[in-house]
């Protein structure tokens, strides 16, 4: 029989899907299991066992270089082979920690060596930003890689991966591993050796994408067994244009915003489908939205983001159809294609959900604000919102194949992941990906000053407190970051400050090209700048020369976000590394979260607050903001298993169409 | 999303390049129901059926495994418009028809997801076995073969030469049943009698073979007049409440046009039964005692209860019901009336919004509404009734068993709903936006229970069973023996020293008499005589006389009373005392009761149950019925409540032996010994009532105790039923 090389071999061996979430009182348990699971005291078994890996220092320090070479030879053996026991485990930490100290200079710590430990049992590491995550990460992926089956590391963006594959690739090639990385602008051929070498550095865009387009090159041959069948009967070449070879091991950086935040975004892979009817039938149907009028014709529902036609609309509706024949003939179809349009009119607004530019609409994700440029609203929402701005309109693309990133991780045979902020998110990370989480402090004490959150009733009174806020502490000379939810709010918040002749810098979608440069900047004294959320995640805000002997850097944050995750992202952006800094959150009764999520309860305070100018907040009115996060959490969690569950079902009833 | 039904789905490249097509040994059958067309795929290997609209099957009909499906789907579009499915409508379908084995696809079907699927089914049987205990139908044989080769034979049983025979023997049954009626009602009672139930319980088995035979053939004689074969492959025991019974899966009936045929199919059973009984009744007639006489009487009447109080109740999932969804050409009655019912609480109650209506036609909706309120109301109500009646009648061995059987029925069709519910209220997407609303009307409908059931105060009372005696009462005996010489008549009026009831003579008293006196005037004489010649004789003589005289003078008294006096004043009553006349009396004999009738009491019964509850907090008030006469009624007042158990019932007439409320002990006789201690109750019946209570009849007290909310009754009640049972 034809050979198959192992790895493709290894790759259709793998399931084809995660397993279904649990149900009833499976779900329960499940769920309980993961509320005991926090309660195991794990960091204190870590920190013991680190510090058993911390006196192998001496051991290893002693050596020679091409001893220490040939120890890591002797270890991967021991891993390749599955034989390895705890102390090995311990000896390769301590190796890979002095070969970190000889070829990068730094020797990671005891949290670092801890960190890297919960990642070898398969947990995600909580880490505060700026503790070496990069570096903590070296550790359990050389032990992975030195197994043999690959090793992903996953970072947030393609930057992160050269520079982490580059960095640490001495570490990696000491040890006897090759290390490779993959950008958007790598060739397939390239990708194929890429994926080959022992440790792959990569974004979740990227390595998801390759998946799906193996996926494609399989086409319906849909295991091991039936490729086999395929080759006997002649079909040779298709596996040799495989580019992956399985997902075996998998470390995610930024854990929360893939896994969380980002996972039910689905990666598609498209082809282009004209069809110059439809496009013509959106530019009519765009037209036609622009004659009905709000209110009498349609009614616009902003908390759900829906549209309803009035019966009164849905008769002017017919009248204006009633010359145009095609398509505008069925009833159904025609309400959907105004219905898009409506909705692109109403509830899509340029600056904040999208952007023009090059005369295209470009997508901007409203709570990183960063530009989407590869990405499309689907069932002719796209088409819809370019025929409200009248630029050419690029038809609907046919989708190849489709996966969400949730479904993506879940195949991984072993997947672990590090992240500053993860304990809020603790259920989902357990429900889903069966993860524990693992808090694992700082090197140095943080010294941050979580001052109580500023309430105000209503949001103009937000913005000018914020301003007067900017000016008191700018006047002291500390920079001050101040964090909006999205880019529409750090336009206008940027705008407000200008009035005030207060000079800053606004680090949103729009100025993206310069963000890590605003970043590195935003430490300096006297600096102040407007950014939305997630802006120049990743990247060190390092303080000026000065700046820590006045306070550091003071955060703001303008908004509550959806989670307090989030907010604590925020504030984990300054006070970094044993660094002074404070943080506070000036937030207004207004704010979407609390309106959309405790909207009664906001009513109420706002109310009984009617005549108050200052600050409302009190312990009842802090509650009700939490209360508001916590529902919006828990609906986010029970939309996302909800994709996950359609999934399962839709994998259940179509599988004669073979798997996705 | 405002829009119902969208046209696209995000999946739809997944199918989109398919060309699958049914598999190729799936029939197709139409059908209408209610005006509309529909179809029936039917996977013969396995006897599976999908019920599909004409929409979905205009679809399906085009998949020839050449067309893909994104091209069919196209041309649907362009020639139904809004009629044609969505794309999420078609995948949809084509997962229905997937996960039934109907479809074809050109790809090697997904081993793992089959094997899955079979899992999921097994399991899912399991959890039905478990979840349903007292319905377990346990499949055996594949009598198919046998019935093709009798089918011949037995088939023209169903055609109209059929109908006529079986309409003159159910004639014949019926004229016979009619003339032998009261012997037919007098046996009725030995049906339960534990020697006849070993026969009953052939008999049901008879019946029921025949029944599933019955059923079986008229599918094959339909199927064979259809051209759809009318498989019928499985046979085997039900579980009907513990008793074993056969059943027989004749689901291909579904597949027939004519919805007669279905119809016919379905009453099959009942057909059968029918012609039974009325055989049965036939031969029961001609027969006067023996085996085979109580065997036809049996069947009689299993074939003609069981056939009325279960399987021709449409309310129950017995043949009623799919005979009832054919009628009505309502496919899948009972579970669309109850998606129905949520369907409008969901719509009106809680103003969903987009919901999608589960009736075809208005009609439909009625019909909805009506069954599912009436069939669920019956459903709790049969529950119930044969959890009380395993209670009452499982031996105590198998006793532990109700618990658990409650504890299920409470599980299944209480917790599990109610767990459902609440978790579809918190979290289900079609709430988002009202959940509010849906919360608060529930917790008001919750309130309003509870306010009902727990805090409103409902008069509660309980029923003791008595029976009414005079106050005072004199029974009049023979004091000594005599011929009846005069008597007073029976029902009058008397008072002491006035009457004399009953006037008797002693010729041999009277002898005595006369020869006790010349006996006397002897020894008068003697001792005269002697006081003059011996002093020490005449002592002894007056002495003989002293003794003398006392025996005259207790047969004085026993003369006297031969002339019975009344010794209070009331009703004289002897209703024989004519016949007394001139006859011999004994003493000690019974002759009649002297009772002052106007002033009665009533002396009821209670079991230990209630004691406590009585003499805690009854009040002295009551109401009394008298048995059998259910106009009348009056009331009275507890004079005192005999705190001691008692053993011994005031009158037989209050026993279980005779139809009384309070269990006796087979081994006394006489049927007054209780089975447990009970406490007595006397009641003063009000002496301005209009009724008068008689003496010796049996009256029901309805004793009124302090209103309690009925949540609080219905525990007590449950609290009862359970130390009855255990005595605890």
């Amino acid at each position: 029989m034809a050979a198959v090389p192992s790895a493709t071999w290894q790759m259709l061996d793998q399931r084809a899907s995660g397993e279904a979430l649990p149900r009833g009182l499976d779900a329960l348990w499940h769920a309980g299991a993961g509320v005991a699971d926090r309660f195991v005291p794990r960091y204190q078994r870590l920190s013991r066992r680190a510090a058993r890996i911390l006196a192998l220092e001496k051991h290893f320090a002693n050596m020679a270089d091409a001893k220490l070479r040939k120890t890591a030879t002797e270890l991967r053996e021991i891993f390749r082979r599955h034989r390895d026991r705890s102390s090995d485990l311990e000896r390769a930490f301590a190796l890979v920690r002095e070969v970190a100290f000889r070829q990068i200079g730094h020797r990671p710590f005891h949290v670092q060596v801890a960190g890297a430990l919960a990642l070898q049992s398969g947990c995600i590491a909580e880490m505060a930003t700026g503790e070496g995550k990069t570096l903590t990460c070296t550790m359990p992926a050389t032990v992975a890689g030195w197994r043999g089956r690959g090793c992903h590391v996953i970072t947030a963006n393609d930057y992160l991966a050269r520079r982490d594959a580059e960095w640490m690739g001495r570490i990696y090639r000491f040890c006897g591993l090759s290390v490779s990385f993959i950008e958007q602008q790598t060739p397939p051929q390239e990708r194929k050796t890429a994926y080959m070498a022992d440790i792959t550095y990569c974004t979740n865009k990227e390595v998801a994408a390759d998946f799906l387009r193996d996926r494609l090159v399989l086409g319906r041959l849909k295991g091991l067994s039936s490729t086999l069948l395929a080759r006997i009967a002649g079909a040779r070449e298709m596996t040799d244009k495989l580019i992956q070879r399985g997902l075996h091991y998998a470390i995610v950086d930024e854990a929360d915003s893939i896994l969380i935040d980002e996972s039910v975004t689905p990666l598609i892979v498209s082809g282009h489908a004209p069809n110059q009817e439809q496009i013509q039938s959106f530019r009519q149907a765009a037209n036609i939205a622009g004659r009905l009028q709000s209110e009498t014709d349609y009614q616009v529902d902003h908390r759900y983001r829906d549209i309803e036609l009035t019966s009164q609309g849905q008769a002017h509706l017919k009248a204006l159809t009633a010359e145009i024949g095609g398509l505008w003939r069925g009833n159904r179809r025609c309400w959907e294609m105004v219905n898009q349009s409506l909705t692109a009119k109403e509830l899509y607004l340029r600056d904040k959900h999208y952007l023009v530019d090059d005369g295209k609409v470009v997508i901007v994700d409203e709570f990183t604000g960063r530009m989407m440029p590869d990405r499309t609203w689907r069932d002719g929402l796209h088409q819809a919102v370019e025929a409200k701005e009248g630029l050419q309109i690029n038809p609907p693309k046919d989708t190849y194949a489709r996966i969400s990133f949730q479904r993506f991780f879940r195949m991984y045979h072993r997947l672990c992941g590090m992240t500053g902020t993860a304990t809020e998110a603790a259920s989902e990370f357990w429900q889903i990906y069966r993860l524990g989480v693992v808090t694992i402090p700082t090197n140095r004490p943080c010294i941050r000053k979580n001052l109580p959150p500023i309430v105000l009733p209503t949001e103009s009174d937000k913005w000018t407190r914020i301003v007067q806020e900017v000016h008191r502490i700018h006047e002291t000379g500390r920079p001050i970051l101040i964090g909006t939810r999205s880019v529409g709010t750090s336009e206008h918040l940027s705008q407000l400050l200008a009035a005030e002749n207060l000079g800053h810098q606004v680090l949103n979608a729009v100025y993206h090209q310069q963000e890590a440069q605003i970043v590195s900047g935003a430490g300096l004294p006297g600096r102040i700048t407007v950014a939305t959320n997630m802006a120049g995640r990743g990247t060190d805000i390092k303080l000026g020369r000065g700046v820590a002997e006045l306070g550091g850097l003071h955060v703001i944050a303008a908004e509550p976000n959806e989670s307090a995750r989030i907010d604590r992202q925020l504030f984990g952006r300054g006070a970094r590394q044993g660094d002074p800094g404070s943080a506070q959150g000036i937030f207004s009764l207004d704010d979407e979260i609390v309106s959309r999520y405790a909207g009664n309860i906001a009513a109420y305070l706002k109310s009984r607050n009617a005549h108050a100018k200052g600050d409302i907040s009190s312990a009842p009115v802090r509650a009700a903001f939490r209360l508001a996060q916590r529902r919006a959490e828990r609906f986010a969690l029970r939309r996302r298993k909800a994709v996950l569950r359609t999934d399962h079902w839709l994998d259940e009833q179509l599988g004669f169409a073979g798997r996705e | 999303m405002a829009v119902e039904r969208p046209t696209f789905h995000e999946s739809w490249y997944r199918v989109a390049s398919l060309r699958p097509r049914l598999l190729s040994g799936v029939q197709v059958h139409r059908q209408h129901f209610r005006g509309q067309m529909w179809y029936v795929l039917e996977n013969s290997s396995n006897n599976e059926f999908s019920r599909i609209s004409e929409g979905a099957y205009r679809f399906i009909g085009m998949l020839d495994g050449r067309r893909t499906i994104a091209e069919v789907w196209r041309i649907c579009n362009e020639e139904y418009g809004d009629g044609a499915p969505t794309q999420g409508e078609v995948i949809q379908l084509l997962g229905q028809l997937y996960c039934s084995n109907l479809l074809y696809a050109e790809l090697a079907p997904d081993a793992e997801s089959l094997f899955n699927r079979y899992r999921a089914r097994i399991q899912r049987e399991i959890q039905g076995f478990l979840t349903n205990l007292l319905f377990v139908r346990i499949p055996l044989i594949d009598p198919d073969h046998f019935l093709n080769r009798w089918v011949g034979i037995m088939g023209w049983l169903f055609s109209w030469v059929g109908l006529m025979l079986w309409l003159s023997i159910i004639a014949t049954g019926l004229t016979f049943v009619v003339g032998n009626m009261r012997e037919l009602v007098h046996q009725s009672s030995e049906i339960l009698a534990p020697d006849n139930l070993i026969l009953l319980y052939l008999s049901i088995i008879l019946i029921k073979i025949s029944h599933e035979f019955g059923h079986a053939f008229a599918c094959k004689r339909f199927g064979k007049i259809n051209g759809t074969g009318g498989q019928v492959h499985v046979m085997g025991l039900m579980f009907l409440v513990f008793v074993p019974l056969p059943y027989v899966d004749a689901s291909s009936a579904w597949v027939f046009r004519t919805k007669w045929h279905r119809v016919v199919v379905g009453m099959a059973g009942v057909i059968v039964e029918l012609a039974g009984a009325a055989i049965a009744a036939i031969v029961w007639a001609n027969t006067s005692t023996g085996t085979l006489h109580i065997i036809a009487y049996n069947v009689m009447f299993v074939a003609s209860v069981s056939t009325f109080v279960f399987n021709a109740n449409p309310l129950l999932r017995f043949d009623g019901y799919y005979v009832l969804s054919d009628l009505l050409e309502i496919p899948n009655l009972g579970h669309r009336s109850r998606n129905y019912i949520y369907y409008l609480i969901r719509k009106y109650c809680w103003a969903v919004k987009g919901m999608q209506n589960p009736a075809n036609s208005p009609g439909e909706g009625i019909w909805f509404v009506f069954y599912g309120v009436v069939s669920t109301a019956y459903r709790v109500f049969i529950c119930v009734r044969i959890l009380l009646f395993l209670n009452s009648r499982l031996p105590k061995e198998l006793f532990v068993l109700v618990p658990f059987f409650a504890v299920s029925a409470i599980v299944t069709w209480v917790i599990v709903p109610m767990g459902r519910f609440i978790r579809y209220l918190a979290t289900s997407a079609d709430l988002t936006r009202t959940r509010g609303r849906a919360v608060t009307s529930v917790l008001g409908g919750l309130a309003l229970a509870v306010v009902g059931l727990g805090i409103l105060r409902v008069p509660d009372h309980c029923r003791v069973e008595g029976i009414v005696e005079p106050v005072r009462l004199m029974i009049v005996h023979a004091e000594s023996d005599g011929f009846v010489a005069g008597f007073l008549g029976s029902e009058q009026k008397v008072t002491p020293g006035e009457q004399t009831l009953i006037e008797a003579v002693n010729p041999r008293l009277e002898a005595e008499r006369k020869s006790l006196l010349a006996e006397l005037r002897s020894l008068q004489i003697r001792r005269r005589i002697a006081e003059m010649e011996e002093v020490a004789a005449a002592q002894i003589l007056a002495e003989q006389i002293e003794a003398l005289h006392e025996k005259i003078a207790r047969v004085d008294v026993e003369l006297s009373s031969l002339h019975l006096q009344p010794t209070l004043s009331g009703t004289w009553v002897s209703p024989d005392i004519e016949r007394t006349k001139g006859s011999y009396v004994r003493r000690g004999e019974q002759i009649g009761v002297v009772a002052s009738l106007d002033d009665v009491r009533v002396r009821a019964t209670a079991g230990q149950d209630l004691a406590a509850r009585l003499v805690e907090q009854a009040y002295e008030q009551l109401e009394i019925r008298v048995k059998g006469r259910p106009d009348a009624m009056l009331t009275g007042k507890i004079e005192k409540i005999l705190p001691a158990g008692q053993e011994v019932l005031p009158s037989e007439a209050l026993g279980y032996a005779v139809g009384g409320s309070m269990p006796t002990l087979l081994q006394d006789p006489r049927g007054l010994r209780t089975a447990e201690k009970f406490f007595e109750i006397r009641i003063k019946p009000a002496p301005d009532s209009p009724v008068r209570l008689l003496s010796g009849q049996r009256v029901l007290a309805r004793i009124q105790m302090p209103a309690k909310p009925i949540a609080v009754q219905w525990w007590q009640s449950l609290r009862q039923l359970f130390q009855r049972r255990f005595h605890i």
